[in-house]
C-alpha cells in the first residue's frame, strides 16, 4: 500500500463532535490514514512533539480552539523545518473574510467553511484531503 | 434701529430659556438676554463688553470652523441653524443649538445679526446613550450568531448522519423525527443568518457617495427579471428619478427589498403591478413611493411589519421577516425614514424619505445630528 495513505492525519479541534464529523466525512470517502486527534493547541503542541507514530502526513486544524487560534498553531508548525510544506486545512464556522485572510496570510494550505449544508461539506473536506494524500506531489 | 421693535424683542427674550445676543454690522452688542449668563456663565457686563464675536470665543476648538462657515452664511444675508459644542465657564462642556438669523431693514440691507441659543446637552447625551446602547446590542447579537454556528454545525451533521448510515433500520415514525429535527436545524440556521445580517446593516460603514437612484432601480428590476417575468407583473418607474447622497450597496438592498416584497405578496386574483413613484416633499428631501396592487396590510400592522422577525403570512412565503426591519434601519441610519400605508386586499404603498444630495452651503449641513 502506497505509505503515504498509512500515515497519520492531525486533526486539531475542540468540538468532540466536529471531530466525529470530520473522521466521518474521511472514513466514508475510503481515507484510512490513522487520525490523530487532539481538543486544543496544549494537546496539539505535546503530539507533535512526541510523535512516536512519525510526522503526519497532513494536519486539519480548526480556527477557534478554546485555548487559542489555529493560526497559532500553524504559525509555529510552518517554523519548522518538517512541517514547512505539510498540508494544512484550516476549518472553522466563520466565513469571515479577515480570518481567511489570516489564515492564509500564516500558511494555510486551504480554508475550509464548516457549512451549514452537512453533505456538501463532508463532500468538501473528504475531497481536499484526498486531492492531497493521491494527486498532489508532497514534498 | 426703532427702539419699539427692540422693546419688543426685550420683554419676549427677558423671559426666554435662550441665549440672544443682538450684534450691529460692526460687533457692538446691542442686546443679551439675561438667559445667556445661565447659559454661558458669563456676566452680561462682560458679554456686551466683549470685543468681537462672544459666542465665538466660548465655541468649543473642534466646532470654530462650522460656526465660522455659519457665520459667514448668515453675513450674506440667510438665516441658519448650527449645533456646537461650547465651554461654560465653570469648565462644564455644553451643547448648544444657534439659530443665526440676520435683521435686515426694509431694503434688505443687514441692519445687525441676532443669535438665539437654546441648550441642547441633554438631547445630546441621550442621541449618545442610544448610539452606545445599539453599538452594544449589534456587537451582543453578532457575538452570539456567531458563537451559535459551532453546536448548529453538530446538531445539522449528527441528524444527517444518522438519516444516512442508520435511516435503513429505522421505521417511518424514527425516520420522520430525523427530519423534524434537521427542519428546525434549517430554522435555526436562517434565523442566524437575518441575526447576522440585521447587526451588520448598521455597523459597517460603507462609503457615502452621490448614487443615481435610476441606476439602483435598474440594477434592481435587472436581478429580480425572473420573478417578474414568472408572475408577469407589469413594473411602471417614474422617469426623472434623483440622485441621492448614500451608501450604493445599501440603497440597492432597501428597493430590492421593497421591491422584491411588493412582487413577493402579490394577490393571486390579479396580475401584479409595481409602481415607483418620485412623490412632493420638502425641498432638502426626496420622497419616493413603491405601490402595489397585491394582499395588502391589516391596519393595526403598519408598524409592526418593520419589526425583526414579525412575519404576517407565516412561512408561506420565503424569508424570514428581517427584510423590513433592514430596510428601516438603513433608510434611519441615512438621516430618512420609511412608512408604509396599506388597504388590505387591495394593496399597499411604501414610501422611503432621503435627504437629497448635500449642496455646499445648504442649511442641513451645518445642523450636526
Amino acid at each position: 500500500m502506497d505509505p503515504k495513505l498509512k500515515t497519520p492525519i492531525l486533526l486539531v479541534d475542540d468540538g468532540l463532535a466536529h471531530r466525529a464529523l470530520v473522521r466521518r466525512a474521511l472514513r466514508k470517502a475510503g481515507i484510512e490514514n490513522p487520525l490523530i486527534e487532539a481538543g486544543s493547541l496544549g494537546e496539539a503542541e505535546v503530539l507533535l512533539k512526541n510523535c512516536s507514530c512519525g510526522a503526519p502526513i497532513l494536519a486539519v486544524l480548526d480556527l477557534n480552539l478554546t485555548d487559542g487560534r489555529g493560526t497559532s498553531l500553524l504559525k509555529d508548525m510552518r517554523g519548522q523545518e518538517r512541517f514547512k510544506n505539510l498540508p494544512i486545512i484550516m476549518l472553522s464556522t466563520s466565513e469571515l473574510s479577515t480570518d481567511i485572510t489570516e489564515s492564509y496570510g500564516v500558511g494555510a494550505t486551504c480554508y475550509i467553511v464548516k457549512t451549514e449544508d452537512p453533505l456538501a461539506f463532508s463532500r468538501d473536506i473528504s475531497s481536499c484531503v484526498l486531492f492531497w494524500l493521491k494527486q498532489a506531489e508532497l514534498s | 434701529m426703532d427702539t419699539t421693535i427692540l422693546n419688543c424683542y426685550e420683554l419676549l427674550t427677558n423671559n426666554l430659556t435662550a441665549g440672544v445676543i443682538i450684534r450691529d454690522p460692526a460687533g457692538k452688542i446691542l442686546y443679551v438676554s439675561p438667559y445667556t449668563e445661565v447659559l454661558t456663565g458669563f456676566s452680561l457686563a462682560s458679554i456686551a463688553a466683549y470685543p468681537g464675536d462672544f459666542l465665538a470665543s466660548v465655541i468649543a476648538e473642534q466646532d470654530k470652523e462650522r460656526y465660522q462657515r455659519a457665520r459667514s452664511i448668515c453675513d450674506l444675508g440667510e438665516d441658519i441653524l448650527v449645533r456646537c459644542q461650547i465651554t461654560h465657564r465653570s469648565g462644564i462642556p455644553l451643547w448648544i443649538e444657534t439659530h443665526l438669523v440676520p435683521v435686515t431693514d426694509q431694503e434688505g440691507n443687514t441692519e445687525a445679526t441676532m443669535s438665539v441659543s437654546v441648550d441642547v446637552t441633554a438631547t445630546i447625551n441621550y442621541q449618545r446613550q442610544i448610539e452606545e446602547q445599539n453599538r452594544d446590542l449589534n456587537d451582543f447579537t453578532y457575538m452570539v450568531s456567531h458563537d451559535l454556528k459551532a453546536p448548529i454545525f453538530t446538531v445539522k451533521g449528527m441528524a444527517s448522519a444518522l438519516r444516512e448510515d442508520y435511516g435503513k433500520v429505522l421505521d417511518q415514525d424514527g425516520l420522520e423525527l430525523v427530519e423534524f429535527i434537521l427542519d428546525a436545524t434549517n430554522r435555526l440556521d436562517a434565523l442566524i443568518k437575518s441575526l447576522l445580517e440585521y447587526s451588520t446593516v448598521s455597523t459597517k460603514q460603507l462609503e457615502q457617495s452621490p448614487v443615481s437612484l435610476e441606476a439602483i432601480l435598474q440594477d434592481v428590476l435587472q436581478d429580480q427579471s425572473e420573478e417578474i417575468e414568472r408572475s408577469q407583473a407589469s413594473i411602471i418607474v417614474d422617469s426623472h428619478l434623483p440622485v441621492v447622497k448614500g451608501e450604493p450597496v445599501r440603497l440597492y438592498q432597501v428597493f430590492s427589498n421593497l421591491i422584491g416584497n411588493a412582487l413577493k405578496y402579490s394577490s393571486p386574483r390579479r396580475v401584479p403591478m409595481v409602481q415607483i413613484k418620485l412623490e412632493p416633499s420638502a425641498p432638502h428631501l426626496l420622497a419616493i413611493s413603491i405601490s402595489d396592487n397585491g394582499l395588502g396590510i391589516p391596519e393595526g400592522k403598519l408598524e409592526d411589519i418593520f419589526r425583526p422577525f414579525v412575519r404576517l403570512h407565516g412561512n408561506t412565503r420565503d424569508g424570514n421577516g428581517i427584510g423590513l426591519a433592514c430596510v428601516r434601519k438603513i433608510v434611519e441610519r441615512l438621516g430618512g425614514h420609511v412608512n408604509a400605508q396599506s388597504t388590505e386586499g387591495e394593496g399597499s404603498t411604501f414610501t422611503v424619505i432621503l435627504p437629497r444630495d448635500s449642496r455646499v452651503q445648504h442649511q442641513d449641513e451645518a445642523v450636526d445630528h
